[in-house]
């Protein structure tokens, strides 16, 4: 945003973003289209594109003289409708896109300089023309468009709705586009929530956004479109495999987990196989278990908990924090432990009491691993056992995030607290494996 | 070669001089000595994008059109997640903003209050990102030179592209350990009247950059664009020319090559030249017959192109034909091998008689041309219709273009101009704004020119002007200064770092750019205090060129200790002609040994000891 001194100056000229100006200032004369000014920069710097492209910020001062030496507008950072039409075929496997915002929809808004989401869906795909050789795409949802750390729980129950309507209306699979920050979460909650899935739900997003030549978004679509009309009844997340631009994992939606900050192959399958990998050409190599397609019809189990708070225990932490959530009226705790699933046992600021207390007073208490690999166990050590009895529940080999989800969802039906320890250690989702395989470590 | 009035054909020419910085990467921490091997490779795709303007650049769209997959080499130390796109860009490399700020304030540039970072399309692969990061940092300055001032536009810096180290039909091979070094980017204003004027820009701007003694030198750390123009031709810009004295024969050849081809334009609009429309004949039939082995065994098609005789043998330059520069633009732009016309002396194929029949069944006219390219249909149909296409642009004259430098001083098609709409923001870096303050320290601390500096050097160290321009422009001036200043005699100081270096550079190929000034302190520093023998200067800094990040102490290390004994030298000498007798056959076989017998010697003996018994065995063994 400019400053009010400038914003005044350009409404008193009638002078609007996208106007060819001139500006003088200490005897030198520079022209060029006016640019918006977003929230980074300095407010009293007018921000002009030259003729060559660059843009270059002039500061506000004494004696500057702006003034409009075209008329007309630039119009910025619209494309051209013929540029963005896709045209899908008829004879191809019908499949449901649902965008709901992040970096795979988002570009450059030249206007401003700042990314922004894509408004027109459609814009998603115009790069990606590949996508009509593969399916039909014969609906886009847009239910809402945010960057995922926005995301919440009523967000996944009404991604959960649109997608059981959308498989139980036609179409062979369905492929969710999503921000990649909390993309784990909500293929989670979609594992859960989506009961009786006979058909594949892709999850995909993008670490490049789609407006560079560079953005992994359009390989990670073209992948999930292949396996959004495959036989793997299962909700994943459809991302690169490697660093390279070569092909992608299908990774179930419970056991995986953004592992980089930036990489294209962030997510990595925790504790778990990737269920295929997927080449851009069509190739699926099975790896991991899955369910195969069905004609069931899905039903959206949406209900939940969002009172369910995820606290971590390291040394010196302090157990009050729970006290805290409690008094607020939350329902549940995920404690991510040490090792094998410890908190602070014997020590001045041991967890255990308070632990029990919440226990008792029927607030379930899932311990899981912030080692993220591996499975907890409440055996080996003493401390494990002392925990254990305190009511807490170790969580098998799930994720902490998963877990979370889990939680939610299982006190989104019960508040019984021998049937949410039941349910916590079902496997519903593939969340909990029975066996640990070798090479399911940084996979 | 006729002389050219070149102010009278209206020359137009500006240039743009590429310069890198002795700094680490632009946007990482990486270091910028390019001497690793790659321990790593990552395969990507690229695809053309919408530009700012909502419409795909031409330039972008001809690469995609090729559909390759790009292949990058990965250097330990030397390139990292940046450069593998796979992390967003670290702040802007402070040392090289200062110092692009420093050149801008030498070429009198008005500076920007804010600096914005932008993205410049670019997909042939030379970036992993498929775009390169560039920043304006001076604008409106200027350079004096002998034949008038010149413009300078603009003043950018920007990150190198990477380097191609290898080409296929699916693949091209990039160095990511290029890609991200900082760079300079000088335009100059169209002022330019003469190529001699050229040389001399491009040569003032060049030292200008040293000056500053922070830039990379080297081959390959700085190269020159040219754009030009003739008033009746067209802006076509020439891309690649690394050395400075082949500038003025670039700019000669590419005016007679627009003038040619006016000539040519008007000579085919006088005899009413009809636009060639394309008609493919398959005349395999006629050239199964031949024994070419050009033609033997393949596809041949051919065009008739009607009254155009003698047009593809015009001398567009005094070595270049209108036939050589039409066979180059169908290889960049379908990769085809080439073409046979009637213009040429057919015998040297021995198709004469082919031609003739084919010329029969087409019913070929006095003054048509035959063209015949080898290849499947689709392919041959593609290469002629580039040829027509090439043919009719010459009836509207010079068409605008990059070209690539040719070592010869030639040209040829490389793309299509880029559009002007390649260019938007950096969104992950935010605008630097530049205070005035900043600005008055970078005007205290302006480097001395080398001109002054020349000067300066007669005057105060009584050096002769030979020995003084060679001290300086060596771009070690500094470093004489600073050895200078510890009490080394001037005139030692001197023929060290000119005659010395230069003498291990063309007898042993030492990189001895990447000495550094610290290396020149440090070494004489030990000499002065009198650990280091006067003979072992020039191998202390022939290490210190070979290994520059290596430890200066550990260097000196190792000079400290006794000489070898002559004995000592003369047995590792002939040891090594032992381990490698092949050697001997090379031409100038000592060259070759010393090397190796230098890496063994390790500073223990004097370079010039060693070369002398070195002659001696190798005459013994001839």
């Amino acid at each position: 945003m400019y400053s009010e001194k400038i914003s005044k100056v350009l409404r008193k000229k009638g002078i609007k973003s996208g106007n060819y100006v001139t500006i003088e200032k200490n005897g030198k004369v520079y022209s060029g289209i006016i640019i918006p000014k977003d929230d980074t920069g300095n407010p009293d710097s007018v921000v002009l594109k030259l003729d060559s492209g660059y843009n270059m910020g002039i500061n506000y001062g004494r004696g500057m003289k702006i003034r409009k030496s075209k008329s007309g507008t630039k119009k910025l950072g619209k494309i051209s409708r013929k540029l963005i039409k896709v045209k899908f075929f008829k004879d191809k496997p019908p499949v449901s896109l649902v965008s709901t915002g992040g970096t795979i929809a988002s570009r450059v808004d030249y206007s401003t300089g700042g990314v922004t989401a894509i408004i027109n869906s459609e814009e998603l795909l115009y790069n990606i023309p590949e996508l009509a050789d593969i399916i039909n795409i014969r609906r886009m949802v847009v239910p809402f468009t945010k960057m995922s750390e926005d995301m919440g729980y009523r967000d996944w129950q009404e991604l959960a709705r649109v997608v059981a309507k959308e498989l139980n209306s036609g179409s062979k699979g369905v492929i969710v586009t999503h921000g990649t920050d909390t993309l784990h979460y909500t293929s989670a909650a979609l594992s859960f929530m989506l009961r009786d899935l006979g058909k594949p739900v892709v999850v995909a997003g993008a670490q490049r956004s789609i407006d560079r030549g560079s953005s992994d978004a359009p390989v990670n679509l073209i992948c999930a479109a292949h396996i959004s009309v495959s036989d793997i009844a299962e909700v994943g997340i459809c991302m690169h495999g490697e660093i390279n631009d070569s092909h992608c994992l299908f990774n179930r939606g419970t056991k995986v987990r953004k592992m980089h900050t930036s990489r294209r192959d962030a997510f990595r399958p925790i504790n778990d196989l990737p269920i295929a990998q997927v080449w851009p050409d069509g190739k699926i190599k099975r790896i991991g278990i899955y369910k195969t397609r069905s004609d069931k019809n899905v039903t959206a189990d949406t209900k939940f908990e969002p009172k369910v708070a995820v606290v971590k225990a390291y040394p010196g932490s302090n157990p009050q924090i729970m006290d805290y959530f409690a008094k607020k009226g939350y329902k549940g705790f995920v404690v991510e432990g040490t090792g094998l699933g410890h908190v602070p046992t014997k020590s001045s600021v041991s967890w255990i009491n308070t632990i029990r207390k919440h226990v008792k007073d029927g607030l379930p208490v899932v311990i899981t691993p912030q080692t993220i690999y591996g499975r907890l166990n409440s055996n080996v050590y003493s401390n494990l056992r002392v925990l254990r009895r305190a009511g807490a529940i170790h969580g098998e080999d799930m994720l902490t995030e998963t877990a979370y989800v889990k939680l939610g969802w299982v006190l989104g039906h019960t508040k019984d607290m021998e049937e949410i320890e039941k349910m916590m250690l079902t496997d519903y989702a593939g969340e909990i494996t029975k066996r640990s395989e070798t090479k399911a470590f940084l996979y | 070669m006729e002389n050219i009035d070149y102010k009278k054909l209206g020359l137009k020419c500006g240039i743009e001089i590429h310069q890198q910085l002795d700094t680490h990467k632009l946007f990482c921490n990486c270091t910028t000595t390019m001497s690793q091997e790659p321990v790593d490779e990552i395969g990507r795709k690229l695809r053309a994008v919408v530009g700012e303007l909502g419409d795909v650049d031409p330039a972008a769209a001809q690469e995609v059109m090729k559909n390759k997959t790009f292949l990058y080499k990965a250097y330990e130390g030397e390139s990292c997640l940046v450069e593998a796109d796979s992390e967003p860009p670290h702040n802007l490399n402070s040392d090289a903003l200062g110092i692009t700020l420093t050149v801008s304030s030498m070429l009198n540039c008005d500076i920007p209050g804010e600096v914005h970072v932008m993205r410049k399309t670019v997909v042939d692969g030379s970036n992993t990102t498929g775009f390169q990061r560039t920043a304006l940092i001076g604008l409106n300055g200027y350079i004096k030179s002998d034949y008038g001032r010149v413009g300078i536009t603009n003043i950018c810096l920007e990150e190198d592209a990477a380097q191609i180290l290898d080409r296929s039909d699916t693949a091209t091979v990039y160095g990511l350990d290029r890609l991200g070094i900082p760079l300079i980017e000088i335009g100059t204003e169209p002022d330019i009247k003469t190529p001699d004027q050229a040389k001399e820009v491009a040569g003032k701007i060049g030292m200008i950059l040293r000056s500053t003694g922070k830039v990379k030198r080297g081959l390959g750390t700085i190269r020159q664009d040219i754009n030009i123009s003739i008033r009746e031709g067209a802006r076509v810009e020439i891309k690649g020319s690394q050395e400075l004295k082949m500038v003025p024969f670039l700019v000669d050849h590419e005016v007679r090559r627009q003038l040619s081809l006016v000539n040519i334009r008007e000579k085919l609009k006088k005899m009413n030249f009809k636009r060639v429309k394309l008609q493919v004949h398959d005349a395999t039939h006629i050239f199964s017959k031949a024994e070419s082995k050009i033609t033997k065994g393949k596809k041949i098609f051919a065009m008739r192109i009607p009254g155009f005789e003698g047009f593809l043998k015009t001398r567009l330059t005094p070595t270049r034909t209108l036939g050589n520069e039409i066979a180059a633009y169908v290889r960049v732009r379908i990769g085809a091998k080439g073409f046979i016309h009637t213009d040429e002396m057919l015998e040297k194929y021995g198709l004469e008689k082919h031609f003739e029949e084919l010329a029969k069944e087409l019913k070929t006219k006095k003054g048509d041309t035959l063209i015949i390219v080898a290849g499947d249909k689709e392919h041959s149909q593609r290469t002629l219709e580039a040829i027509a296409g090439r043919i009719n642009q010459l009836l509207a004259g010079v068409p605008e273009e990059t070209r690539k430098a040719l070592p010869d001083g030639n040209t040829e098609y490389l793309r299509p101009l880029p559009g002007a709409a390649r260019m938007y923001p950096e969104t992950d870096i935010p605008p630097l704004g530049i205070s005035a303050g900043q600005l008055k320290q970078i005007k205290r601390n302006m480097p001395e020119t080398w001109d002054l500096m020349i000067n300066r050097f007669m005057n105060q160290y009584k050096l002769n002007e030979e020995l003084s321009r060679q001290v300086v422009n060596s771009g070690l001036g500094k470093s004489f200064e600073s050895i200078v200043k510890i009490g080394v005699e001037p005139k030692l100081a001197a023929t060290t770092l000119t005659v010395d270096l230069r003498d291990i550079r063309s007898r042993e190929a030492v990189p001895i750019e990447n000495i550094k000034d610290r290396h020149v302190l440090e070494t004489f520093k030990a000499f002065k205090s009198g650990k280091l023998q006067k003979q072992n200067i020039i191998d202390v800094l022939r290490k210190c060129a070979q290994n520059p990040d290596e430890d200066m102490e550990h260097i000196l290390e190792g000079f400290k200790s006794r000489g070898m004994t002559p004995d000592e030298i003369r047995t590792l000498v002939i040891e090594t002609i032992k381990e490698k007798p092949k050697l001997l056959k090379r031409d100038k076989p000592e060259k070759v040994y010393m090397g190796l017998v230098m890496a063994k010697v390790k500073g223990k003996a004097p370079g010039n000891v060693v070369m002398k018994v070195l002659a001696e065995e190798i005459k013994k063994r001839k």
